[in-house]
């Protein structure tokens, strides 16, 4: 049994963290929670040269053959740096169920496009129910001629306003059982009747409100089997759940290094904070929490990366990050006292995004229940 | 209750409890919860002449008319030396109410003695399979001319193997479901009765136990409430008695904390008291903080009780909420104590394990929330 990393991802954890305290320092990561796009097209650019989006993608499609451990590394890094805009969108939930179940005609087109960062993908799952439960999805797709025609209204997706292609979930078949008849396509963001408005949020993550209007997909566009496709956003779901465990993990070790350096440093009645024993306890919970995190979490990710089944460990892990994270930014706060609260304070960045965090891809009910139906509940 | 405050009586009347718990209930305690299956009577009848047990009762039967906020005072008090001798105040009013639906000749040849402390007389609903689920008892009652005859066994009754007599919860209509459960007053010493010992890990006096009814006769005069209409006797009872066993555990977990405050002054580790690192003090000025809400969440469901007020929501908050916080708060107090705390000679270990049946008794956390969800959202959202 083996809990360390293998030298290839201890290099890449290293890059990152190099490249990301360059390029993304919180000064830049303020900037963009007021730019209108959210994200830098330069310095997507530059991650591109470095081979990120393609990390998992295979090398006949420009990519560099990497697994899903890689990709944990890489995106535990960038929660710890708060990295914004449409990476989490482009890969996992565009890249990865191409990869998985694109034609090769559209693993041709698209995959070596998102490894060269010209293509911004996302998916558009979520309706007004806002549940991650097939019985929600009521955009329709109908058959019409060599194209179909989509219609209804998508919420919460992520970077669709900068995205050039869209996974759009619809219902193309109406049998009893709602995870049937459920179809994914590929969904040209610039094609007529698709508007896209953003919605506001508390991470300044952008999620955005995407209407379909009759909107015409070619037939070759259906992505995976058609009514076959809820298996795919299953599988989709669980791989995004795992992702942003990695994601949170980075954020709450960051939060833990910001909190033990702040209690050693500030002093009162005489002393640094840290001496006194309430901090210090608040500094250990915050550690417990970040280790089983990461343990739990890159279990996961390890399961997903060797092929094995995974449901079980990735709702274990996404139930106990969502609920660590949260733990963790609360003492954070309680650590720092009022400045943390402020908003020139980097705290409250990562208080926003475990929230977002949290929620995302199911949050700890949610995979409690499921677990507990994985346990024959 | 004054506002948010006791009155001067009630003050008064705390010292006296205080005083009576000190000097005649804790110096026996130990011993008691380690070998005795009992409360003694000498202890149940000093209750009665306090008049702890006539709250709310006929001035005839030795009862008197004062609020159960007093009565939560003297409980509290009590707890604090022996949870069991301060269950042993609020057990009888379970009788007391039931027997209340009877005719006069009943009430007049039981009440008075359990106002007094003589009598015990458990409400005996629980069988092998229902606990909280009270109204699928398999127990039935058949009409015999100017008799009952009972058949069935009855389970996990507290004080069982020292009790006159046991509130019966039984089937006149098994077909009717909760609408067809009677209740009868059912002497221990009737043929037919056999009566067997259970062991809990703790709450030893409470005298656990069973027993088989094989064909028992029991007299029209002692069935006490109207054919069909008991299940709602032993619901009525409940906001009463689940109040009573939440400010018992509160009770326990302020003793703990008092012997875990005097033992970390005392203690010294790395040169100075336990009591001033951070990490042991604050803790238990967390629990005293607990503590102190749990009070008054017990006492404002008295108030209500005192007042007319229905208190369903109120008592069930109360009964999850206290024993949960009591059993932390104990848990850490033991903690606080090292090693010490896990022993014997310190009896907070002891009452660690206690508190475990506040949590289960009158039904568990999952039943109290049951009853909320009926009150908050909806009795079909249940």
């Amino acid at each position: 049994m083996d809990f360390g990393f293998e030298e290839i991802q201890e290099m890449l954890r290293k890059d990152a963290r190099r490249f990301l305290s360059e390029k993304c320092p919180k000064s830049f990561v303020r900037e963009m929670e007021k730019d209108e796009k959210g994200f830098s097209p330069d310095l997507w650019k530059e991650m591109a040269d470095l081979g990120w989006m393609g990390l998992v993608l295979p090398e006949k499609y420009g990519g560099q053959g990497m697994t899903f451990m890689e990709l944990a590394v890489l995106l535990e890094e960038m929660g710890r740096a708060c990295l914004p805009g449409p990476y989490f969108s482009t890969v996992i939930l565009g890249g990865l169920p191409l990869l998985e179940a694109g034609s090769d005609r559209q693993k041709q087109e698209f995959l070596p496009r998102i490894a060269g960062g010209q293509m911004i993908m996302t998916m558009a799952l979520l309706e007004a129910s806002g549940t991650y439960d097939p019985a929600g999805i009521a955009t329709k797709a109908k058959a019409h001629g060599d194209a179909y025609l989509i219609d209804g209204t998508k919420l919460f997706v992520s970077d669709a306003h900068i995205a050039d292609y869209l996974i759009c979930v619809a219902r193309t078949g109406n049998e009893g059982d709602k995870s049937k008849g459920v179809s994914l396509f590929l969904v040209d963001a610039k094609s007529p009747g698709v508007t896209c408005t953003l919605l506001k949020t508390i991470a300044s993550d952008r999620q955005c409100e995407v209407k379909f209007k009759n909107v015409s997909v070619p037939r070759e566009n259906l992505l995976g089997e058609l009514n076959g496709g809820w298996k795919l956003v299953e599988k989709t779901l669980a791989l995004a759940a795992a992702a942003k465990c990695a994601e949170m993990i980075g954020g709450a070790h960051q939060v833990l290094e910001m909190v033990v350096s702040y209690a050693k440093e500030r002093v009162q009645f005489d002393k640094p904070i840290g001496s006194f024993q309430a901090i210090q306890h608040h500094c250990a919970n915050i550690a417990i929490d970040v280790d089983g995190s990461r343990f739990i979490a890159y279990q996961a990710c390890w399961a997903i990366s060797q092929g094995m089944p995974c449901d079980q460990q990735v709702s274990m892990a996404k139930a106990w990050v969502s609920d660590a994270y949260r733990r963790v930014v609360a003492l954070g706060h309680q650590i720092y006292g009022g400045i943390g609260f402020t908003q020139d304070h980097d705290m409250q960045l990562y208080f926003r995004r475990a929230k977002a965090g949290e929620v995302l891809f199911g949050d700890g009910d949610y995979h409690r229940e499921k677990l507990a139906r994985l346990l024959a509940l | 209750m004054a506002g948010f405050g006791f009155t001067k009586e009630q003050d008064a009347f705390r010292l006296e409890m205080r005083r009576f718990a000190k000097e005649e209930v804790a110096p026996t305690a130990i011993e008691r919860h380690r070998t005795q299956t009992e409360i003694p009577v000498e202890i149940r009848r000093k209750l009665g002449k306090m008049g702890l047990m006539g709250y709310k009762q006929p001035k005839e039967y030795g009862g008197h008319d004062g609020e159960y906020v007093s009565l939560a005072i003297a409980i509290e008090e009590i707890c604090k030396a022996d949870f069991l001798v301060g269950g042993n105040i609020t057990m009888p009013y379970a009788a007391i109410m039931a027997i209340g639906g009877g005719p006069k000749e009943t009430k007049d040849e039981w009440i008075p003695g359990l106002i007094s402390g003589e009598f015990i007389c458990p409400p005996a609903n629980t069988e092998e399979h229902c606990g909280s689920d009270a109204a699928a008892i398999k127990t039935t009652a058949v009409k015999d001319g100017d008799s009952y005859i009972l058949k069935g066994e009855k389970t996990a009754i507290c004080q069982c193997m020292n009790a006159h007599a046991a509130i019966v919860y039984a089937k006149t209509d098994p077909a009717a479901g909760f609408r067809g459960v009677t209740a009868f007053l059912v002497p221990m010493n009737t043929p037919g009765i056999t009566r067997y010992p259970i062991s809990y890990i703790g709450w030893k006096p409470q005298g656990l136990g069973g027993f088989f009814m094989d064909n028992v006769r029991i007299p029209e005069r002692y069935r006490v409430s109207k054919e069909g209409e008991g299940f709602y006797l032993a619901m009525s009872q409940f906001d009463f008695l689940r109040v009573g066993i939440a400010i018992n555990a509160l009770a326990m977990a302020q003793s703990a904390l008092e012997k875990a405050i005097e033992y970390t002054k005392k203690r010294m580790v790395f040169g100075k008291p336990a009591a001033s690192f951070q990490g042991t003090s604050f803790k238990l000025v967390e629990h005293a903080t607990m503590i102190e809400l749990g009070r008054l969440m017990c006492y404002r469901a008295l108030y209500m009780n005192d007042q007319g007020q229905r208190h369903t929501k109120e008592s069930a908050m109360a009964k999850w909420y206290c024993p949960k916080i009591a059993q932390e708060a104990i848990h850490d107090c033991v903690l606080a104590m090292g090693h010490y705390g896990y022993t014997i000679d310190m009896p907070v270990a002891e009452i660690l394990r206690d508190v475990v049946g506040h949590e289960i008794g009158d039904g568990v956390a999952q039943v109290m929330k049951t009853v909320l969800v009926r009150e908050l959202i909806g009795k079909e959202y249940v």
